[in-house]
């Protein structure tokens, strides 16, 4: 799978997103406690979101290497490769040439030739 | 009840006294006057007080202050009577003079004065705390006349090449520069100071940031300890179990300062407890006398209490959260450990519900995530075993530990001392961990201690092992102090072992951290010839050092070569055959210091003289020439390949 660097910053805008939405839960959460109330509404709509900002930069990140990484700690393969790691590799040796066919018959010398 | 005026009739002077009583009739005579306890005289026999009693007020103010003095008046003469040129593989405990251990001695007795003071003054414990982290971590940064380490001179070469490609860090080079945040933060203190080196700022930063560390195990021991003394003596014995020397001019070095700042936080601030609002773990008794409900039903009955609340009003605790989070980003992009320790100890505490704020650690996991899989990529797909290991922990530990028991018998001492101050430090947090279980029903904190431990199986390098009990040290010697306390409460005849244990410690600490001194030791000349060298060699040659101690490589990294990646001539020091080692590498230039013929000498037991017998083989065979050799110092020196050429250095100014 090829990573395109090019979308890289959404994620971090992901990322930058993801911490605005806790950080104003945050506020909603410690500004509005009450005693043996129920959880108010948009504190649920701030959690709710939060959840999928989180899904979000999951995503995100998963299509940017996460799954590359996963795979090659799953099965101890190197990330460009996916030659596995553990097993040195055999130098690759170009194959015993073929022996070479016997030399023809040396020609006849032209006639008149010394 | 009305009052009347008690002023004689008639007088009009508004300054007499005045005094009011009630309106009420004579006191009945049969009432006593006072139920207060009556006074009960001293006995005739009473021995009169002791001279120390009778002085006890002026020790207690004068005692701490003068000795805390007369420790930094010692400093300048333990300059003079240190003789460095005789430091061999026992390290700095033999070449101190007498000076340096009065300054020590005065340093712990001024702290233990005004401990033991009936109204310990706090900036007074402040002090003498500075001090006595000046006379023992900071002692080297005293007595020796610039930064030890070889490490920290390479850092600030890292800084310089930031500093100089204009704040881009280079690639290729060095797997440190995928967490640069530390290089270019000092680079921009550098530039923004407009300063061309940061030697001074090395030499002095590890007493300086040891400071920053006391202070932050003095607000965690006021956490979990409380008192007004034991914060202190936590603070003292985690400088004196430090040997790590994890606090040279490092990034580590400022992501424990950051770690500290995370868990002061959740274990002081946003602290919680899963209790009811009377303090009561899990559910009351059904009634007096009622059998105690199973262990298991406490546990569930625990885990499904919420956690309390924080005392804080809530914009106070939004800023700890702010703060809070800002230092796990921070620390990130700085260190590639600490992180991991920050979130381990912080997810340990989320799930036993002991602060509020548990979105710091997907906060953190996150940023982690989001930082090596976009950032680090270059480090995971070139070189993924440096996160996931090579699954063997015996050969980490080997590597950490087992392969560094070398040298000569100063050395071998030092290591294994080592090795016992770790296991002190695990024994003191064990034992203590019982007292604060004793004390609290509490074994979190224990766990905390044990979490960093998880790094034994990390593959990073060979110092995984031993940093991971810096990781945990905080901890460990909180818990250390909990028990200390407990001895002396249950025996108070045991302050004097313990102060004299004190001292004992600090002497074990200088032994221990100035083991390696006579291969750590860096001279101002030593950096002032490095720099003559990257200022006359033109761009592109490949300049290589016998070993690894002295000042290399802290300018022109980013444009000379430094040779190697040949098996086995790793350190021409400790090779086999060094001159068919430099054959195979070829460098341009080789620099050797005094600390690399020592490092030969006392770790690698080299022949002394090795250096230099290697630099006249090689000036003998006519490939190298004798470019430098300082004259105060023959193993300072410089060999250049014959016939390569070398530009003037006034002329090129300063590289990169």
């Amino acid at each position: 799978m090829t990573i395109d660097p090019g979308f890289d910053k959404w994620v971090w805008l992901g990322f930058l997103g993801l911490l605005v939405v806790f950080g104003v839960r945050a506020w909603v959460v410690e500004t509005s406690r009450g005693r043996l109330t129920r959880t108010p509404g948009r504190v649920r709509a701030l959690t709710g979101l939060s959840v999928c900002m989180v899904a979000v930069v999951c995503g995100l990140l998963w299509v940017q290497g996460g799954k590359q990484v996963v795979s090659s700690v799953v099965n101890r393969t190197d990330p460009i490769t996916g030659l596995p790691l553990d097993k040195p590799v055999q130098p690759v040796v170009a194959p015993p040439a073929a022996p070479a066919a016997p030399a023809d018959k040396p020609a006849a010398p032209a006639p008149g030739a010394r | 009840m009305t009052q009347q005026d008690t002023r004689r009739d008639g007088s009009k002077d508004s300054e007499a006294t005045q005094v009011m009583r009630p309106v009420s009739g004579p006191r009945d005579a049969v009432d006593p006057p006072t139920t207060a306890l009556p006074v009960i005289p001293p006995p005739a026999d009473q021995a009169p007080p002791t001279w120390l009693e009778r002085n006890r007020p002026l020790l207690d103010r004068w005692l701490a202050p003068v000795l805390a003095v007369l420790a930094l008046a010692m400093l300048p003469a333990a300059i003079v009577t240190t003789d460095l040129d005789a430091l061999d593989g026992w390290g700095l405990v033999k070449v101190l003079g007498a000076p340096a251990w009065l300054a020590l001695l005065f340093a712990i007795g001024a702290c233990l004065c005004e401990l033991y003071a009936k109204r310990p003054r706090i900036p007074m414990l402040g002090a003498a705390t500075g001090v006595l982290i000046l006379c023992s971590t900071g002692l080297p940064s005293v007595v020796e006349p610039a930064a030890r380490f070889g490490t920290a001179w390479t850092i600030t070469g890292f800084v310089d090449a930031i500093a100089t490609s204009n704040g881009v860090p280079p690639t290729g080079l060095d797997a440190r520069f995928s967490w640069p945040a530390f290089f270019a933060q000092w680079a921009w203190f550098r530039e923004a100071a407009g300063a061309h080196e940061l030697d001074v700022v090395l030499r002095w930063f590890p007493p300086a940031v040891v400071t920053v560390w006391a202070i932050g195990i003095y607000a965690l021991a006021r956490s979990m300890l409380g008192g007004s003394r034991a914060p202190w003596v936590a603070a003292w014995l985690f400088v004196g179990l430090n040997w790590i020397e994890q606090d040279y001019f490092s990034p580590q070095a400022t992501g424990i300062c950051l770690l500290l700042t995370v868990l002061t936080f959740a274990l002081g601030p946003l602290a919680t407890r899963r209790t009811d609002p009377s303090g009561a773990p899990g559910w009351p008794p059904p009634h007096l006398g009622a059998k105690r409900l199973p262990l298991w039903h406490r546990w569930i009955v625990s885990a499904g209490t919420p956690p309390n609340l924080p005392t804080l009003p809530p914009r106070q605790l939004l800023l700890v959260y702010f703060c809070a989070a800002l230092c796990i980003l921070a620390v990130i992009p700085e260190h590639q450990l600490t992180p991991f320790a920050i979130l381990g100890q912080l997810a340990l505490l989320a799930i036993v519900g002991r602060y509020r704020g548990r979105g710091l650690v997907l906060v953190g996991v996150l940023g982690v995530l989001l930082f090596i899989l976009i950032a680090a990529r270059p480090i995971w797909m070139n070189q993924i075993t440096l996160f996931i290991g090579d699954g063997n922990a015996s050969a980490a530990l080997e590597s950490g530990v087992g392969d560094r028991l070398a040298g000569d018998t100063g050395q071998i001492v030092g290591k294994y001392s080592r090795i016992l101050m770790a296991g002190l430090s695990y024994a003191l947090g064990v034992f203590g961990a019982f007292v604060y279980w004793r004390r609290r029903r509490d074994l979190v904190p224990i766990g905390l201690a044990v979490v960093p431990m998880a790094f034994a199986a990390q593959g990073y390098g060979g110092e995984g092992f031993l940093r991971i009990v810096l990781f945990g040290l905080p901890i460990l010697t909180i818990l250390g102090t909990d028990l200390l306390r407990f001895l002396v409460r249950w025996r108070s005849g045991l302050k004097p072992v313990l102060a004299v244990a004190m001292v004992g410690l600090y002497v074990a600490l200088i032994f221990i951290r100035g083991g390696n001194e006579s291969y750590q030791l860096v001279y101002p000349r030593d950096a002032a010839m490095y720099r003559s060298v990257v200022a006359t060699t033109p761009p592109g040659q490949n300049i290589m050092p016998l070993s690894d101690p002295g000042p290399f490589a802290i300018e022109g990294l980013t444009i000379f070569g430094r040779g190697g990646g040949i098996e086995g001539c790793g350190r021409i020091a400790s090779a086999k055959d060094p001159v068919a080692c430099i054959a195979q590498i070829n460098p341009d230039v080789i620099v050797n210091f005094r600390s690399i013929e020592k490092q030969g000498v006392h770790l690698y037991l080299q022949q002394p003289g090795w250096s230099l017998n290697l630099a006249k083989t090689l000036v003998a065979q006519g490939r190298y020439t004798m470019w430098f050799q300082d004259p105060t110092d023959p193993f300072d020196y410089v060999l250049r390949k014959t016939g390569a050429p070398v530009i003037d250095g006034a002329a090129q100014g300063r590289p990169g």
